[in-house]
């Protein structure tokens, strides 16, 4: 079965976009509940945070020195041919009893200069499908594919749309990150409308709160403010777009693991853990009926 | 009735050097069915079957599920259960809707699995995604009532408080002054909990605040 393709994106930077990214993709492959699953992570941040959470900044200048990043399915694209994507994936993790595993499309910071050419040299529409014809023949091979979005509408942004099912937007409990979801609604209709096909471009998934704090007062009035958005968003569409439960709770287990670059489910078992691990269920069970 | 097992009981005085392998919880469990096999007599012997089954059941699916929570006392599981089961009585509706917000999606109930057991299953995930009995006992609170604190994490759901905050977001703070006497007490204290406003005291100053927060959320969720 063809893989589920969500793009994890907000406008709003600092909302645990990465975080959501790497810690359910591990999830998904490593977790007992799900084991066996094959996971693909396309980190389109030219940050790399992805890229470094799951390379070490070696493996990262080996990985970029052997031209495996997204940066050059981009660069393929500016000289007019295309690149296999198996070229530039890096195996991050495999379980040899249950198949699963985890593979990365990394990013590279060289990427930021690809930021500045929105047509890549060429047709605005095509360049923004480099991903989407970069996936395509690897698809079927990967039961999902997670794409980790930049904080910004940039081209990487617009591939992720045009290749992913669905957006996932992580939040954490303020105005702002409130304002990145409401513009995410409004460049995402925009750019569909440039389509003519609302369906050529992901539609927005769900919700996950991140960094919640339970009893902190503001966390719970903008939660409701959130609610009130997202009856809105599917009054407009007339499609619910889910909150995904439970919230995950604030905790400095989170950037343990981030440090030393692990992944939640690689950790003892801590209360975070959990929350991922049964959004992580949420997430499986919301999209299971979704080709 | 050794570790949740019916029909397996053995007396207090079985050894405690056993019970001290077993843990907190799996004894919490035995001490559970000791009482409830004490109070045999009160029961009719179908039904103290039905219920030790259950009661059995219930703790060995939560000692499974969460390792983490082994901590919750014997009396505070047992307070959950009966505030949990009289819920569900009272207004299963709601519970079911205030279950499926907070689950997302209900488990699947059985064809042939009893009422009974679905919402202790049911407890079972609550308590799990809840991860304190405190919240779950606030989940059970009456529709009527002020609902769930603002521990939980529920009440964001609260669709009344939210639309009257939205609406008394758009009128001046003297049009909501002059309003007030007029106002749902239930309500005002569903919205000031909703926005972290307290309203032990209703004073001016505590109006106006309530209102400059509808006015925030108002503003906040314009689109």
């Amino acid at each position: 079965m063809a893989a589920k393709i969500w793009a994890f994106l907000n406008f709003k930077g600092g909302v645990g976009k990465t975080t959501d990214t790497v810690n359910i993709a591990a999830i998904l492959a490593k977790h007992p509940d799900f084991r066996g699953n094959r996971v693909l992570v396309i980190d389109q941040d030219p940050q790399c945070n992805a890229t470094l959470w799951f390379l070490t900044r070696e493996r990262y200048h080996i990985a970029t020195g052997r031209n495996k990043s997204a940066y050059h399915l981009y660069e393929a694209q500016m000289r007019g041919s295309q690149v296999p994507i198996q070229d530039v994936i890096t195996p991050v993790y495999r379980d040899p009893e249950s198949g699963g595993g985890i593979d990365l499309v990394g990013a590279s910071f060289d990427m930021l200069e690809q930021e500045e050419d929105p047509s890549l040299g060429g047709e605005a529409a095509k360049a923004a499908t480099v991903i989407q014809r970069a996936i395509e023949p690897v698809r079927n091979a990967y039961d999902y594919i997670l794409i980790d979005c930049p904080p910004g509408y940039s081209i990487f942004t617009r591939n992720a749309l045009r290749a992913a099912q669905h957006v996932i937007v992580p939040y954490t409990a303020d105005y702002l990150a409130l304002e990145g979801i409401k513009w995410i609604k409004q460049l995402r209709d925009r750019f569909a409308r440039g389509h003519g096909d609302p369906n050529a471009v992901a539609k927005i998934g769900g919700v996950i709160v991140n960094r919640y704090r339970a009893g902190f007062k503001a966390s719970d009035a903008a939660l409701a403010e959130l609610r009130v958005v997202l009856d809105q968003l599917a009054g407009q569409t007339g499609e619910r777009i889910h909150l995904f439960r439970p919230f995950i709770r604030e905790a400095t287990a989170v950037t343990k693991a981030n440090n030393e670059q692990q992944a939640l489910v690689d950790c003892e078992p801590t209360a975070v853990r959990r929350d991922f691990i049964r959004v992580a269920h949420d997430l499986v069970t919301t999209f299971r009926r979704h080709v | 009735m050794s570790d949740g097992e019916p029909g397996s009981h053995q007396p207090a005085s079985a050894g405690l050097e056993r019970r001290a392998k077993v843990g907190p919880l799996a004894e919490g469990l035995r001490r559970l069915a000791d009482t409830l096999e004490s109070n045999q007599a009160l029961y009719e012997p179908i039904a103290f079957e039905r219920e030790a089954t259950l009661l059995a059941q219930c703790f060995r699916e939560f000692l499974c599920r969460e390792p983490g929570l082994h901590q919750v006392s014997e009396t505070m599981f047992r307070e959950c259960r009966a505030a949990w089961l009289r819920a569900w009585q009272q207004s299963p509706r709601e519970m079911e809707r205030r279950c499926e917000n907070l689950l997302g999606r209900l488990p699947h109930h059985v064809a042939d699995e009893s009422d009974l057991s679905w919402r202790l299953h049911l407890l079972v995930e609550v308590l799990a995604a809840l991860q304190d009995p405190a919240r779950v006992l606030a989940l059970t609170e009456a529709p009527d009532s002020e609902g769930p604190g603002p521990r939980s994490g529920i009440h964001v759901e609260d669709r009344g408080a939210t639309d009257a905050l939205l609406l008394w977001g758009q009128m001046t703070t003297e049009e909501f002054l002059l309003s007030w006497a007029r106002l749902d007490p239930d309500l005002v204290r569903r919205c000031a909990v909703l926005v972290g406003v307290s309203l032990t005291r209703p004073n001016l100053a505590t109006k106006r605040k309530l209102h400059a927060l509808a006015v925030r959320m108002f503003r906040n969720t314009l689109m």
